[in-house]
């Protein structure tokens, strides 16, 4: 166990490696000077060369990025231009909304998916297998904040039931928390349900063929305890898997569906940023979201490596 | 004359194929259904797409001469939608075939050259760990947003995982015996590349690049949703989006439409791209109960 | 006294149903097992005999799989019974063992958790004593230190081990009827005969009845006290084991017998195989099934398909030629036809 962590955490400095470069070029893929696109046409030569400075952009390229690299594993994102402040300091400030509605949307997504991959692997065929691979398709060709919009549309105007807009934190009450956090997360959960309910299926439906299912029947175990504590208990591994992988577009999906319904969390400070091209912000956030991806495919290795005893006892073999 | 005749019965045998596969089919007769109607439909139509008319704002559908109404500021969500349309089609167009064909040489270099192999694959590995729209987003934000930026950035972003798929595919026919028995007769590594192995990824290639295509729609509309896209006036379903979003009270049909539309477009993207995953799958050999059975419940298949 | 046998199979008939064409695998088999013996299945692959196995506790896909005729055990027809009752049966009544031990255990759950669990008659209520109801039966099948395996899983575990973990499960609850699908074809041959002994020895102790499926003569040899011949969906011979060994009367049966290489064979003799090849389920033919292969068949048997008739007591034959077979004429042109086919090979 404690090889494959080392193992899965050696693997990932060249990961981190390559991502640190690519936000770092990304500043300097502008065309034209960095600073003088920050400061805008009506800067003057002392404003761009000071900005210039300060910025470290004379610098030949290789020590800007160890400068940067330097700054940034003590911590230190960087100011963002236009809101003066650390840029650490300003994706802290919104990151809790962002956190709870992807939370949120991650547990709605497994409540959806894994009973639906269940059944209708048990009776595949069925009626409700042909609906859970609807939703499914469903849930996959759309993205998430067209869904928001849609169900913003519906429920919101038409129907009036629930609010499309806005964020009130935990310390409003509860309901009101909840309330209106309920559209977008039940948005983002579908869509990410989508790819689970197949992969859960698919799952389930190679473990039912397996050998081990089959013995567990000529037992006289009932279909549903067969399904649940047997079969499952195989077939979660790669869905297991497959939540990490698709972590980083229920990543990206909260960030953008905080623009459909304003949520004060880090995507709205990400396309604030975007269109003022404050590129510390940007890089920083980029940074940041990636790590989190990477870090969160790490503990679901883990957790994978906890889940199949074959993987956690070591491969110790026969006897 | 044989030429076409026997060209002829390929296309029947190849649509009597396809009637197999009704998702495959009814999300192509949508894809194309829709390409129509961005294209050729707007040659007999005079709407303008951004000719704004203040008097006739938020102008609800089916009224006031407009079809799908207009918004606010008075312009034909019609013939906003239908240019939006091309813009889209085209980017995921462009899109896909570009990231196919880089996709297709670095799988298969790198299936061939173990030494590029790893430097590509941990290239790969890095791009792959930064979610693809914000890829998208900060190269559309450091270039500044026009379609060819934006065609850039969404074909680096998926370009990785077709690579990925490329290769992975021709190290596994590379490993069967045929190839070796062609180097044997000495055919050169560029010919066994192309000849050999491309075709049989062809398979893998197509169903993925529905996706990206699917894919590529989506991520547009996003990033004009945000800003990031194509920018106004000229619309584009992302950016309609984000004016709608604005006014959805006044008008749910600035929004509505456009969203309605795209779903429409990926969905019957992601049909095709099942559909032909379905057909080139040799496993699928279970007997299949039809949609009458499925809906009377019926188990099983008739004895 | 006639006591119920512990399997009576009647008629059975076992189609399935494949994306192009409908393939019958077993067509009208009669067997019957009395209580405490052992009834081994000898076939090729593709002779049906495992789809007879899986019959028995209607283990098949019943969406694909069409099942004719009776399987009684101990009276009741599983067949005709209802879902409860057959979950019942399964473990309790009947037990399975089955080829490949490695994938037969589940791989997440402990040995402990799977052999307790078949001990249980309803897996969520603990049944006093069942800890040491696990550690006797994983004495009972020779395993070493018992207590140190209930904790430990499977794959940690040698082939052997594991096999013997199998019949543990299968003799939880006491079953009169153990249904051994080819139990040891997996296995190393040493493993092999301790695992057949293990089986011989429970069999005996418990009174169980077992039908025991190979493709291996030797292991009939060994363990079973009547024998039935499969080939291509039909039984083709039944007889009790020391008199089908001494006195085979269908001509596949003789062939089997003649190509199990022995320590006695010369080493430059060729070994004897049976020609041709098992005809496609999809193409069975309206006559003899084997006649194509056969070195006696005649006119007869390539139009009229014969019936399995008892023409020594307690040992039939689905042959034409049985009794001249029987009586020895043939055996001039059994000699003609190896040259022939020996020419062929």
């Amino acid at each position: 166990m404690i090889s494959y962590i080392a193992k899965r955490l050696l693997g990932l400095i060249p990961v981190l490696f390559v991502v640190s470069i690519v936000v770092f070029l990304i500043i300097h893929l502008t065309p034209g000077d960095p600073a003088r696109v920050m400061l805008g046409d009506e800067a003057t030569e002392e404003q761009v060369l000071e900005l210039q400075e300060r910025l470290s952009l004379n610098e030949p390229l290789w020590t800007q990025y160890v400068l940067w690299i330097g700054r940034v594993v003590q911590g230190d994102l960087g100011q963002s231009f236009f809101l003066g402040t650390g840029v650490v300091d300003v994706i802290g400030e919104r990151l809790g909304p962002t956190v709870t509605l992807a939370v949120g949307a991650l547990i709605v997504a497994l409540l959806i998916s894994i009973p639906l991959g269940i059944a209708a692997a048990r009776w595949p065929g069925s009626l409700l297998d042909a609906g859970a691979l609807g939703v499914s398709l469903i849930g996959m060709a759309l993205p998430s904040f067209l869904l928001g919009l849609m169900l913003a549309l519906v429920v919101g105007v038409q129907l009036g039931w629930l609010p499309v807009a806005g964020y009130r934190p935990l310390s409003a009450g509860l309901w009101q928390h909840v309330r209106y956090l309920i559209l977008p997360t039940i948005s983002l959960g579908v869509v990410q349900a989508a790819l689970l309910i197949r992969i859960t299926r698919a799952s389930m439906l190679d473990t039912l063929g397996m050998d081990y299912v089959r013995l567990a029947r000529a037992k006289g175990l009932s279909e549903r305890m067969i399904a649940y504590r047997h079969a499952f208990r195989n077939a979660v591994l790669p869905v297991m898997t497959v939540v990490g992988a698709t972590f980083g577009s229920l990543v990206t999906g909260a960030l953008v569906t905080e623009t459909v319904f304003n949520i004060p969390g880090v995507g709205q400070l990400l396309v604030s940023s975007i269109a003022r091209r404050d590129y510390a912000v940007i890089q920083g956030t980029i940074l940041l979201t990636t790590l989190s991806y990477v870090l969160i495919n790490l503990i679901t290795d883990l957790l994978y490596g906890l889940a199949d005893p074959r993987v956690r006892l070591g491969n110790s073999g026969a006897r | 004359m044989t030429a076409i005749t026997s060209s002829f019965f390929q296309v029947r045998a190849t649509a009597s194929k396809l009637t197999k596969y009704p998702a495959l089919l009814a999300g192509l007769i949508i894809l194309i259904a829709a390409a129509l109607i961005c294209f050729v439909v707007p040659l007999f139509i005079t709407e303008s797409s951004t000719a704004m008319d203040m008097r006739n704002r938020f102008a609800p559908p089916l009224s006031g001469g407009s079809l799908l109404g207009t918004d606010e500021y008075g312009r034909s969500v019609l013939a906003r939608v239908l240019e939006g349309g091309r813009t889209s089609l085209l980017v995921g167009m462009a899109v896909a075939t570009l990231a196919t064909i880089s996709g297709i040489v670095i799988g298969l270099l790198s299936a061939y050259y173990p030494l590029l192999d790893q430097i590509l694959m941990r290239i790969a590995d890095g791009l792959l760990a930064i979610p693809r729209m914000l890829l998208a987003a900060a190269w559309s934000a450091a270039r500044g947003p026009l379609a060819v930026t934006l065609v850039t950035a969404l074909t680096i972003a998926s370009t990785r995982v077709m690579a990925r798929l490329v290769r992975s595919r021709a190290r596994a026919v590379k490993e069967e015996a045929f190839i070796d028995a062609r180097r044997v007769q000495r055919a050169s590594d560029f010919r066994i590349l192309f000849r050999h192995i491309a075709p049989n990824c062809v398979s893998v290639v197509a169903v993925h690049a529905c996706f990206i295509f699917a894919d590529a729609i989506i991520t547009e509309a996003a990033l004009s949703f945000l800003g990031a896209g194509v920018p106004p006036p000229a619309p584009s379903w992302g950016n309609m989006l984000y004016d709608g979003k604005a006014a959805i009270f006044n008008g749910w049909w600035i929004a509505g439409f456009p969203a309605l539309i795209v779903a429409i477009t990926t969905i019957a993207l992601t049909m095709v791209g099942d559909g032909l995953r379905d057909m080139f799958d040799p496993k699928g050999q279970r007997p299949r109960g039809n949609l009458w059975g499925l809906l009377l419940g019926r188990r099983g298949t008739k004895w | 006294m006639v006591t119920a046998p512990a399997l009576d199979i009647e008629d059975l008939r076992i189609r399935f149903r494949t994306a192009t064409s409908i393939v019958e695998s077993v067509s009208g088999v009669n067997l019957s097992i009395a209580p405490g013996k052992v009834l081994g299945l000898v076939g090729e692959s593709g002779c049906g005999k495992s789809s007879l196995a899986n019959a028995v506790m209607r283990l098949h896909d019943e969406r694909y799989t069409r099942i004719d005729g009776a399987i009684r055990i101990n009276g009741q027809d599983v067949l005709t019974m209802a879902p409860k009752a057959l979950q019942k049966l399964r473990g309790g009544e009947v037990a399975m063992v089955f080829q490949d031990p490695l994938n037969t255990l589940n791989p997440v759950l402990t040995i402990g958790a799977q052999l307790i669990e078949a001990i249980r008659d309803n897996p969520r209520r603990p049944v006093p004593g069942e800890r040491d109801k696990a550690l006797e039966l994983l004495k009972a099948t020779g395993i070493t230190s018992p207590e140190r395996r209930l904790t430990q899983y499977p794959y940690e575990l040698s082939g052997g081990m594991r096999q013997r973990v199998v019949i543990a499960i299968a003799l939880a609850r006491n079953p009169k009827l153990l249904i051994a699908d080819e139990p040891t074809t997996a296995l190393d041959v040493t493993i092999q005969a301790e695992i057949l002994d293990l089986i011989k020895q429970l069999t005996a102790e418990r009174q169980m009845a077992v039908l025991f499926i190979t493709h291996d003569l030797g292991v009939i040899s060994h363990m079973a006290d009547r024998v039935a011949v499969m080939y291509l969906g039909e039984i083709v011979e039944q007889a009790d084991t020391a008199e089908l060994f001494r006195n085979p009367l269908h001509p596949y049966t003789r062939r089997l017998l003649r190509a199990a290489p022995s320590m006695s064979t010369p080493k430059d003799q060729r070994l004897v195989t049976v020609p041709g090849r098992v005809p496609s389920l999809t193409d069975i033919p309206d006559a003899c099934r084997f006649a194509n292969r056969c070195s006696f068949s005649e006119i007869r048997c390539t139009t009229e398909a014969p019936k399995l008739i008892e023409s020594v007591p307690g040992h039939a034959a689905r042959c034409w030629r049985q009794d001249e077979l029987r009586a020895g004429t043939l055996r001039e042109a059994e000699i003609a036809g190896e040259a022939m086919s020996g020419a062929l090979s």
